[in-house]
């Protein structure tokens, strides 16, 4: 039992001191990819302390999600777009004063709160106990037991998220837009004016053959696409006595 | 003989480190959007490490669920972020926060 908290100190001890340092360096490096890798490195290290810790599940995805998904895309964007890496290295100084002090102001009060808390000792739902299982079943099943019941809707909101995440980066990444895409266009929308779209024209009665040969002497109004059979929609209003056609013209 | 003793506390101490640690970089971060980025999933890293030391030291699975729901998130918003920084990229050929600043007018 000695030996095993030696060894327990031990493993946390060396993977708490590589994320820190790893943390330092995704911060501190100078090259963005040097940042992407020690990003990587520290979700190693916090999915080693989960797992130490009895979270076996979190840990996992951590290293499947983050370290294999989430910091290789990092790493693409990063590679893909051109960074400067000469113009990053200045600025640094400039606002490190007060970052220091920012910093110091944080971490002396959260170490504060966190050594000082005490726990209570009443626990509010019995059935999300850990000791109630981990004896018979892992962690992950007893997460299992929990997601697909008590949080299922959360559950099915998380997948909801990744959903429209998705589709975000899709349609902001999307490049090459289709003719026939229905999208709105609002420089089109506002100058489109009364004036432009509106066009009188003086139709000339009894000249017309066989496609306008009934329809004399009437207003009628329709857009521009249904230009060719427009004077076959208004023969109701035929014995009107305007002489001039008022077409509807659309933009183009 | 204490320092062999680990309890959630130092959990909680390596957690407010990473916090620290991005939220520092936050700060002195002047050239590199991307960076920020990394910055913010650090911090969210330190808020998964407080849930999940909770969770076991309370003895309640909650803390574990919410830090899947707190991965989820930052996987979408890392994704839509990333997505916003190369549409940017493509517009101003830069990346430079100290030159994104045309709503400062």
């Amino acid at each position: 039992m000695e030996n095993y908290m030696w060894l327990n100190a031990l493993v946390f001890y060396v993977f708490a001191f590589v994320l820190i340092i790893s943390a330092l360096f995704v911060v501190f490096s100078k090259n963005p990819v040097h940042s992407v890798l020690f990003l990587i490195l520290t979700f190693f290290n916090a999915s080693a302390l989960f797992i130490l810790e009895g979270a076996e599940f979190i840990g996992f995805t951590l290293l499947v999600v983050y370290a294999g998904a989430v910091a290789i895309m990092f790493l693409f964007v990063v590679m893909f777009i051109d960074i400067d890496t000469h113009t990053i290295k200045g600025g640094l100084i400039k606002a490190l004063p007060v970052a220091l002090i920012l910093g110091l102001i944080f971490l002396a009060e959260l170490i504060v709160a966190f050594v000082s808390w005490k726990i209570p000792l009443t626990h509010v739902n019995s059935d999300l106990n850990l000791a109630f299982h981990a004896t018979q079943v892992s962690n992950i099943t007893d997460l299992g037991l929990v997601i697909y019941t008590r949080f299922f809707h959360i559950f099915q909101m998380g997948g909801l998220v990744l959903l429209v995440g998705m589709l975000g980066a899709i349609s902001l990444t999307l490049r090459d837009k289709r003719e026939d895409f229905k999208t709105q266009d609002i420089s089109q929308q506002l100058e489109r004016t009364y004036v432009n779209t509106l066009r009188i024209v003086q139709s000339e009665p009894q000249k017309n053959d066989n496609e306008k040969k009934d329809s004399e002497n009437e207003k009628s109004t329709e857009t521009d696409t249904a230009n060719s059979n427009s004077n076959s929609n208004s023969n109701s209003n035929k014995d009107s006595d305007s002489s001039s056609d008022i077409e509807k013209t659309g933009e183009k | 003989m204490d320092l062999l003793n680990i309890n959630y506390q130092d959990y909680l101490i390596v957690s407010a480190c990473i916090f620290v640690i991005g939220l520092v970089g936050l700060f002195i971060n002047t050239k590199s959007l991307i960076r920020v980025l990394m910055c913010i999933e650090l911090i969210l890293l330190s808020a998964n490490i407080n849930f999940v030391t909770f969770s076991i030291k309370l003895d309640d699975l909650t803390g574990q669920v919410f830090s899947l729901f707190v991965l989820t998130v930052a996987a979408a918003e890392a994704a839509i972020a990333l997505a916003i920084l190369v549409v940017f990229y493509r517009e101003r050929k830069t990346i430079a926060i100290d030159k994104i600043n045309s709503l400062k007018g």
